[in-house]
């Protein structure tokens, strides 16, 4: 949609789930993402074990 | 990851140190700056895993950090140049990138700060006004975001979010002042041709009336004597000497000139710095109590040959190369540190290219002891400024001027 995946990779392992949420909120709220809050908590936890601080950054 | 070189290769023969074993070899040529380079290590490890050399149409191998919007960094190797290659510019995208024909193009200046609406082609536009040129450093907002510990949120950038080309086109001035302006004229809006992928704002940028009317301020056509790339705003963008690339609106379509501050998402929100961290603003009309715009590049410096990570040869002298650069005022001088920190000698500065232009250095060493060995590097601005020499950490990673600290091997 907006971007492609490799902003995600690109920005981890460093940030905790409190920074994914922030990042997706930004997402919804500002550039018109089409999630629901269900959407949402899902992404995030995804994010959150994939790609949060400590997460092995591999491709 | 297809690795392709890029156009140094008739460099290399004189670059007589041995690359670091951690560098990447293709046919013996490093790879400009990415992989095993004291930069990379600095990334955090997802952007050095993503941010392989890949070629957009009509592009060298840049770096990409990402695809769509298409975001490309310049390998430093290309900035041994004192113009960076169109080719080998980096390309930074919010969104799609607009393909607008010359023939087809129209600029409509319009707004409560204009006595009478306009709208040119390309043709009306050259024919009216006088064509002039400015050499001038592009950097975007958040060059070396990457490099900030902790990590920011963001476009991971290394230190390739930048170039240097000569601008040519018309004087947004001249431009403005065809329209006429109003006593109530405050800033001047600037928007391109791109639109946002869904429902989010649309990336319009402003200036105060005293920038838009600096006669050093351009509507440009071509860099380097050449198009400009679509990749680079085709068929025109606003040229802002000085400031960073945010304000340099690229497919330039429409300006409005405001009789209130703009209030748009990208000026109102983001690309703010908090108020006061790092000097007057200079653009009053955006301050807030809490924070201003980024506006003026902060004065910096960049070693760029031997990369990072070379092996030198003990007893054989090397001239160190680099560049320099500010937000207008010029270069006063560059110094080198090889005992971290506690003596700095002055680098030799090669022609001055225009004031908004970087500066090429010159540094001459002769490596005694083998081992480790670090070079440092500090450019002064003439309006006295000088590199930090530790970060100045803000939200959205702006601004990074440490003094860069350069690691080599002697053998």
């Amino acid at each position: 949609m907006c971007h492609s995946l490799d902003y995600i990779l690109m920005n981890s392992p460093f940030q905790d789930k409190a920074a994914w949420e922030k990042t997706v909120n930004k997402m919804v709220k500002v550039m018109g993402a089409p999630m629901t809050a269900d959407d949402v908590a899902a992404v995030v936890a995804y994010l959150d074990t994939h790609y949060g601080k400590g997460a092995p950054a591999t491709p | 990851m297809q690795l392709i070189c890029g156009a140094n290769g008739g460099d290399m023969d004189r670059r007589k140190f041995i690359l670091g074993s951690t560098s990447a070899l293709t046919g013996g040529l490093l790879l400009p700056g990415i992989v095993g380079s004291a930069a990379a290590q600095e990334l955090p490890a997802g952007a050095v895993a993503s941010g392989i050399l890949d070629a957009l149409p009509g592009k060298r191998p840049l770096i990409k950090r990402s695809f769509r919007p298409p975001n490309y960094e310049t390998p430093v190797s290309y900035f041994r140049e004192a113009f960076t290659p169109n080719d080998a510019f980096y390309v930074r995208w919010h969104t799609g990138v607009p393909d607008i024909a010359l023939a087809d193009w129209r600029l409509r200046i319009a707004g409560p700060g204009v006595k009478s609406e306009r709208e040119f082609t390309h043709d009306s536009l050259r024919r009216k006004f006088k064509t002039v040129e400015v050499a001038a450093v592009n950097q975007c907002s958040g060059n070396r975001r990457g490099l900030f510990n902790p990590h920011v949120a963001g476009v991971q950038w290394g230190f390739g979010a930048m170039g240097n080309a000569v601008w040519s086109g018309v004087r947004l001035k001249d431009v403005l002042e065809d329209a006429g302006l109003t006593a109530s004229a405050l800033e001047v809006v600037g928007d391109g041709a791109d639109a946002p992928t869904l429902t989010g704002p649309d990336f319009v940028k402003s200036l105060p009336m005293w920038k838009a009317l600096d006669p050093d301020t351009l509507i440009a056509f071509e860099m380097n004597g050449e198009p400009l790339p679509k990749w680079n705003g085709a068929p025109a963008r606003l040229v802002a000497p000085g400031w960073t690339a945010t304000y340099w609106i690229k497919a330039l379509a429409d300006l409005t000139v405001t009789d209130k501050p703009f209030d748009g998402f990208w000026m109102k929100t983001a690309y703010r710095v908090p108020k006061g961290m790092f000097g007057a603003s200079g653009f009053e009309s955006q301050d807030t109590e809490q924070n201003s715009p980024i506006t003026s590049i902060k004065v910096n410096s960049l070693v760029v040959d031997p990369a990072p990570g070379a092996v030198l040869e003990r007893g054989k002298r090397v001239e160190v190369l680099g560049i320099a650069w500010d937000g207008g005022s010029g270069i006063r001088n560059v110094e080198v540190s090889l005992d971290g920190g506690k003596t700095w000698r002055d680098a030799q500065l090669q022609r001055d290219l225009g004031r908004y232009s970087w500066r090429q250095w010159r540094y001459a060493i002769k490596p005694e002891q083998a081992g480790a060995m670090t070079l440092m590097a500090r450019a002064h601005a003439r309006d006295g400024s000088t590199q930090a020499e530790t970060l100045v950490q803000n939200p959205a990673g702006y601004h990074h001027n440490v003094v860069q600290k350069v690691d080599y091997h002697v053998a």
